[in-house]
């Protein structure tokens, strides 16, 4: 098995120049977005302060010196000393001391006898410190504690992301203190996958950890520009959205069912009927019981009063079960919210023009209760805003919740980066009507 | 094209010529399939003189269908320079999309780009304009827009980045990332 030790790609792991402040950045939760030879030119920055170096007590934990160490070392494993170290410790077997040398771990052992794997680094005003392993202290299931890794069965799930969420929300509390206690078994994981090596989502290969490093060996965006879960071009990105966006389904409107449909209220025209004064909104016709085609003879109306052809407002409910005038779901639909206030800061609120206005849209009483599918889970977000509190105060994710404000000691970062940081201490300042933005408004799509 | 299609827009067309919406013009409708019309935006605003020709596509379905509408741009016509407008005429937004219905109809589509146009404040291209136009496909219905403010609900087993641009991807909770 063939590892490229020394090409750019690596690198954000193993200097302490500025792209690693691109990984440690809790505005940048990924910096893999950003082109290989990006990276590369950065590093090459002698000159740039090291700003967490210096944190090291012993040189020969010294990170830039991981891949000079790792070119003589046979251990396929060797240039990924720390996930290596991870390895071990997953395995309950002791790693090599030359190894451990050559890494900034510190081993302490916890008291449920369970590997632990420390790290720190920060400035001096600003440090981390990730426990891996040790004592499980999120209440996670057994069999997926740490230490029970490389034991775990091929077919069992592995961890997500949002498990580190939860976790940093349970540990941090209001005060989010400086220290997190991550599952090795998750740690290492999610660092794998940063790598490519392991998917996260177990859809290529089938060993859910370490084992064989399972495409490691190309490693390396593919010609789809895609890495594992990560986007390397501009082209992989609209695809991974166009995809995610498809899969999520919450912008689709719902189709009625069959059943609904068929329950509609149907009324036939006939002379003298109050219909007649009255326009199909589909069709824009007045109704007429002198109508030649017998679907026009039929007038269904729906739940909240409008009157439609029947062979008007049927194809309409295939493809969307709500009423054209006033957008009453018959089904619930992605976006059945009224549109919070001030959510409408532009001029798509008057993109609406016949009828379907704000106030309007929100539903009538009983199609809201007994939502379920992307509706309610839609519908759950509010509240889990609401529940979680704080956690969304470290809209930054995982690694902003790890690293912290290191963002202060970023002497540099790239414009877009600097943009998005802008944006999102705007948003991270206080502004509560935006955080408590419930989908639906007019800002979303329907 | 289906009876339903047609009578539709023959009963539109019949309004249009009779009693068009001010700054609206309806420039060519040969056919049931594609119309050009030029829009004005009225009153004060960043477009003020300026006059944007619009192009409606219609296939067999509509109105149950949206139409398919750009800005041309051509050598004689460009769209007008607004976030939610691409340089090749592409239009974000949301009745053009998953917010149609059949009740809006050629001049209820053109009152609200007219509005939409008229409530601007900046005159920009959206963010991302020139990698959408790149990779645009011809029929914007094809398209599919972030739309401001979407929240995304995936599950981090589907997706790990949270700072692409031009979509900002924000956490919100572990499930809803909000995009922007």
């Amino acid at each position: 098995m063939q590892i490229p030790t020394s090409t750019s790609s690596y690198k954000p792991f193993y200097t302490n120049q500025p792209t690693n402040t691109a990984f440690l950045n809790p505005d940048a939760t990924c910096l893999h977005h950003l082109p290989s030879s990006h990276l590369a030119a950065m590093s090459t920055h002698s000159s740039e302060p090291m700003w967490y170096c210096h944190e090291l007590e012993n040189p020969a934990d010294d990170p830039r010196n991981f891949h000079n160490v790792a070119q003589d070392f046979d251990d396929p494993f060797g240039p990924f000393n720390l996930l290596a170290g991870i390895n071990d410790l997953l395995r309950d077997s002791p790693s090599s001391p030359d190894r451990q040398g050559s890494t900034s771990q510190q081993r302490t052992p916890s008291p449920t006898n369970r590997r632990e794997f420390r790290f720190e680094f920060g400035t001096p005003n600003s440090r981390r410190q990730v426990i891996i392993g040790g004592p499980n202290t999120l209440g996670r299931r057994e069999g997926s504690q740490p230490g029970s890794g490389s034991n775990e069965s091929p077919g069992s799930s592995p961890p997500r992301l949002s498990d580190f969420l939860r976790a940093n929300s349970e540990a941090t509390g209001a005060s989010q203190p400086r220290d997190m206690n991550i599952p090795g078994q998750l740690m290492a994981q999610y660092l794998m996958a940063l790598l490519g090596g392991v998917p996260l989502g177990g859809q290529r290969g089938a060993s859910p950890f370490f084992g064989p490093f399972p495409g490691m060996g190309e490693m390396g965006p593919g010609s789809d520009g895609r890495w594992g879960d990560y986007v390397f071009t501009q082209e992989a990105l609209d695809q991974l959205m166009t995809q995610l966006m498809e899969g999520s389904n919450s912008t689709r409107p719902v189709p009625a069912s069959e059943e609904i449909m068929e329950e509609l209220p149907r009324e036939v025209l006939e002379e003298g009927s109050a219909l007649l004064e009255k326009d199909c909104a589909v069709c824009k016709e007045q109704f007429s019981a002198k109508a030649e085609e017998p679907d026009e003879q039929v007038v269904v109306t729906l739940p909240c009063t409008h009157p439609f052809h029947e062979g008007c407002i049927m194809p309409w409910l295939k493809s969307s079960g709500t009423c054209p005038v006033c957008r009453y779901a018959l089904v619930p639909q992605p976006n059945s919210h009224s549109p919070p206030p001030g959510s409408s800061s532009n001029g798509r609120r008057s993109t609406d023009s016949n009828g379907a206005s704000g106030s309007s849209r929100s539903q009538p009483g009983a199609s809201s209760d007994g939502l379920s599918g992307t509706s309610s889970r839609n519908n759950r977000s509010p509240d889990r805003n609401a529940s979680s509190g704080n956690n969304t105060s470290s809209s930054g994710g995982f690694f902003s919740a790890i690293f912290g404000n290191l963002s202060g000691s970023n002497g540099r970062s790239s414009p877009a980066r600097d943009r998005q940081q802008t944006r999102r201490t705007s948003r991270g300042s206080g502004n509560s009507s935006d955080r408590n933005h419930i989908p639906g408004g007019w800002g979303d799509p329907f | 094209m289906s009876s339903i299609s047609v009578r539709r827009l023959q009963k539109e067309l019949r309004e249009i010529n009779k009693d068009c919406p001010q700054g609206i013009k309806l420039v060519k409708a040969d056919d049931f399939e594609t119309w050009y019309l030029t829009l004005e935006v009225l009153g004060e605003s960043l477009y003020k003189g300026e006059t944007f020709m619009l192009k409606f596509r219609f296939d067999a379905q509509y109105p149950i269908s949206s139409p398919s509408v750009t800005f041309v741009a051509d050598d004689k016509h460009q769209p007008p320079l607004h976030s939610h407008v691409y340089s090749n005429g592409h239009i974000c937004a949301n009745i053009l999309g998953d917010g149609w219905s059949p009740v809006l109809s050629v001049s209820a589509v053109c009152i609200s780009l007219q509005s939409m146009l008229a409530s601007s404040r900046k005159k920009e291209r959206p963010e991302g304009n020139d990698r959408y136009v790149q990779y645009a496909p011809d029929d914007p219905k094809k398209s599919r827009f972030v739309y401001e403010g979407m929240h995304l609900i995936l599950d981090f087993q589907e997706l790990y980045f949270a700072d692409l641009t031009p979509y900002t991807v924000h956490f919100l909770d572990d499930r809803i990332w909000e995009v922007s």
